[in-house]
């Protein structure tokens, strides 16, 4: 179990610095390393993510960087965007937009570091 | 009114399991030229409720395994604490590059995960759900008596 301590210090570091989730860091941890069924890795690494983001947020309003009038939109937006996404993109070829999107990060990270 | 049609788009990219949070934070960067910080917090602070949401859901499928979660979780508080804290002394422009270079990185794994995913056998999971902040969470799992174990 250390490596799922290990992951989850990453996830957490690279979420706190950066304002992310990190599930792109446990959700592999559990699937690749322990064999975990997708639909359980999923599962379990949004309850991980959970006390993780909480505290984040704590740390970043205790530092006066959190305007809660907008963390409470985008929070609506994303429930209502979350349970849209789940059922819109049953059937869509997944495979084809991942790697869209994909792309779209690459293009758009070098972009940010152009600007600066 | 447009912040929450944004968060709604990116809500309903993250069934794609590719991380609608990250592209919400950079949509609100790029588009509402949000400071770096003030995005950040925000994008963290809407993910407490929408994981809440989501891990409800998981629980009520059976996909959530204590014994996974426990360890995870407890990484995740020390690492935020530090990520956190970290973010809270360093300039808007150095987070940002920071970010750049993560967005890039995991678009790089994407694609090369996707590869490796295709090769042994098949398409990737179906159905697959949406995590805030980078991986996926499904809301459409199987149905099913709740396995969650302690």
């Amino acid at each position: 179990m250390w490596r799922l301590l290990v992951a989850g210090l990453a996830a957490g570091l690279i979420s706190g610095l950066l304002g992310v989730g990190g599930g792109t860091v446990l959700v592999p941890a559990l699937t690749l390393w322990l064999r975990v069924p997708d639909q359980v890795a999923h599962g379990s690494t949004i309850a991980a993510i959970l006390p993780t983001v909480a505290l984040s947020s704590l740390l970043y309003a205790r530092n006066g960087f959190l305007d809660w009038r907008l963390a409470l939109q985008l929070a609506a937006g994303g429930v209502v965007g979350g349970y849209a996404g789940a059922r819109l993109l049953e059937g869509l070829p997944e495979t084809t937009l991942r790697r869209v999107f994909a792309f779209f990060l690459i293009v758009a990270g070098a972009q940010l570091l152009w600007r600066g | 009114m447009w912040l929450v049609l944004t968060a709604v788009a990116t809500g309903v990219l993250s069934g794609l399991a590719v991380g609608g949070g990250s592209m919400l934070l950079l949509l609100l960067l790029l588009l509402f030229h949000l400071p770096q910080h003030t995005a950040q917090g925000a994008v963290l602070a809407s993910f407490v409720l929408t994981a809440a949401v989501a891990a409800v859901t998981h629980w009520r499928q059976g996909n959530v395994r204590l014994r996974y979660v426990w360890w995870m979780a407890a990484g995740g508080l020390a690492g935020a604490w530090v990520g956190a804290s970290l973010a809270a002394h360093l300039p808007g422009a150095a987070l940002r590059r920071f970010y750049a270079f993560y967005l890039i990185g995991m678009g790089l794994v994407n694609l090369l995960g996707l590869a490796a995913h295709r090769a042994p056998g098949g398409a990737p999971a179906p159905g697959r759900p949406p995590v805030p902040g980078g991986a996926p969470v499904t809301l459409s799992g199987p149905p099913g008596p709740p396995e969650n174990q302690r």
